[in-house]
């Protein structure tokens, strides 16, 4: 996206006010002139450092569900800005795309954001790279075909998949400070329900560990004031599939990836280990701010986004202790991030509408701030 | 003096690498000063340099060995190799087989195979050591950056090549 660094006292002098920097979710520092330009209105204050982003997922049904979503969405996006959204994966349902000229790309993207002009980053979901409508996670190929949409010709060049796990800084100009550090990770090989785990074709036995050192790597590099990990599993959930190690209760009789523990492995050698702020994820399709757990540092915060489209009651709703979490309504998350503090704002449709007051200004359900 | 200075230049290449370890099925000589996990993630061995003295090796260097089962009579070295070498590109992008190498280590045949790959955002550089052990194929996997692989080559090898097949432990989960 080209987005408009245009210094404040550019815009004094055009008669604009510094008010349109922030309707358009600008949060790049702005340095003033220590010099007043004679007949120009006194100095604006330095804007503080700020990222608003979305996050939302499990979408990828080019149905009403989706489409609701995604205008309200936009709404939002135009009411409170948004530099980016983030998307917790099974982009396309029930077996991926099958090229980059796949018929859903328009039906189940492009169509239903059309008024979300901003960056979407995605994370890939069991549902990306499946055969067979159960999303067994069988055929990476198909979650390659993502990756490939971020360069081809007919993208309108929102999607942003540049490989199928990958990092990324906010703000997105590459001048600013880095305020957040994005860990993109592809769970679903870690996470599959194959049909033959002992198939060595879907071998996760090696793309684990080398993601792994990838990721710790990376984290342990981090010069951003936050770290947020986004994938489509959960490390816990209340949800159906309920939390990595007994995804679906699989942990009694464990083979392969079916019951998620290499996948947890992954996170506790890594997000875990390390202290990692957010983790945002998908897979159970509905909405969750799950407190810290021992398991995971006691500091992790664990933010589910998986109602995008079509929805599901919990699974085990005191499973992990929750700050909120809400069932069987469509919804997403938006988040406002400075230096020192990280608020999270959880938006639940009402009739497939985003909820605001008589002013008309969004009502959120929840609302969190974690400071630092 | 000159008996010492003969039995250091004897040990030299010794030196290089650490004691054998021996795994769940498997024992292999880890390059000196390397650290390894087993279980993590059903590996049954991961490996690289310490973080504290080598944070480079840690973040870019990675030997892991796996233990397969295998059903001899319907497989056998090279139709193993085929698979692992289809394992491997299923998961990377750019996939290049830049050698395949035919050993033989101590009376069991081995295939050594030289690939170039990316994955996620990495460009990397492997040598996968595959053993036949009778009843099973061991695998011995080392990764790196391309210029940090060129450089090491010799102490890679060296790793992988000495895999050998041990005795088995009953399976964790």
């Amino acid at each position: 996206m080209n987005r408009l660094y245009t210094p404040i006292s550019t815009l004094a002098v055009l008669g604009l006010s510094a008010g349109l920097l922030t309707a358009c979710g600008d949060s790049a520092p702005i340095s003033l002139p220590t010099t007043p330009v004679p007949g120009t209105p006194a100095p604006t204050p330095i804007a503080t450092p700020k990222v608003r982003f979305i996050a939302f997922g499990d979408a990828g049904r080019g149905n009403e569900n989706q489409n609701a979503v995604g205008a309200a969405m936009a709404q939002l996006c135009k009411l409170k800005g948004c530099d980016f959204g983030i998307e917790t994966g099974d982009n396309f349902y029930e077996v991926g795309v099958t090229s980059v000229t796949d018929t859903q790309w328009q039906t189940a993207f492009e169509l239903p954001y059309k008024d979300l002009n901003i960056p979407i980053y995605p994370a890939l979901g069991n549902h990306d790279n499946a055969d067979t409508d159960v999303g067994e996670g069988a055929n990476n190929a198909k979650g390659n075909f993502q990756v490939d949409y971020t360069t081809s010709p007919g993208s309108s060049g929102k999607w942003k998949m540049p490989a199928r796990y990958h990092a990324f800084t906010a703000p997105l100009s590459a001048a600013a400070t880095p305020l957040i550090e994005f860990f993109v990770l592809d769970s679903s090989p870690l996470a599959a329900t194959l049909p033959n785990p002992a198939e060595t074709e879907y071998n996760y036995l090696t793309y684990g560990p080398t993601q792994l050192q990838w990721f710790q790597t990376a984290l342990m590099a981090s010069k951003a004031k936050w770290t947020v990990a986004f994938s489509h599993h959960p490390y816990i959930s209340n949800g159906e599939h309920g939390n990595a190690g007994n995804f679906d209760g699989a942990g009694m009789f464990p083979v392969g990836t079916t019951d998620g523990q290499p996948w947890k492995d992954l996170m506790d050698e890594s997000a875990c280990a390390m202290g990692l702020d957010f983790h945002i994820f998908g897979h159970d399709h509905d909405l969750e701010w799950l407190k810290p757990v021992a398991s995971c540092n006691a500091k992790t915060e664990f933010i589910l986004s998986g109602a995008g489209s079509d929805v599901r009651a919990f699974g085990d709703a005191t499973l992990n202790p929750a700050y909120f979490q809400q069932d069987l309504a469509q919804g997403f998350f938006w988040f406002e991030v400075t230096a020192t503090s990280f608020t999270g704002e959880m938006h639940v449709l009402k009739d497939l509408k985003l909820q605001v007051d008589a002013a008309g200004q969004p009502m959120p359900m929840f609302t969190r701030t974690v400071t630092k | 003096m000159k008996y010492l200075l003969t039995l250091a230049v004897l040990l030299l290449p010794l030196s290089a690498f650490a004691a054998r370890l021996v795994g769940d099925g498997f024992s292999i000589e880890l390059p000196q000063g390397w650290e390894s996990r087993q279980g993590v993630m059903d590996v049954p061995l991961m490996a690289r340099p310490p973080q504290a003295s080598d944070a480079e090796g840690w973040g870019q260097d990675l030997l892991t060995v796996t233990v397969e089962k295998a059903d001899k009579r319907r497989t056998c070295l090279e139709g193993f190799t085929q698979r692992k070498l289809k394992e491997f590109a299923y998961h990377a992008s750019q996939f290049e087989k830049l050698e395949e190498l035919p050993l033989e280590l101590q009376g069991r045949v081995a295939t050594l195979l030289t690939l170039r790959y990316r994955e996620g955002p990495r460009e990397l550089m492997a040598y996968v050591l595959i053993l036949d052990a009778g009843n099973r194929f061991l695998t011995a996997t080392v990764t790196s950056s391309p210029a940090r692989f060129e450089f090491q080559r010799a102490k890679f090898r060296s790793a992988v090549e000495s895999l050998r097949p041990a005795s088995t432990r009953s399976k964790k989960r």
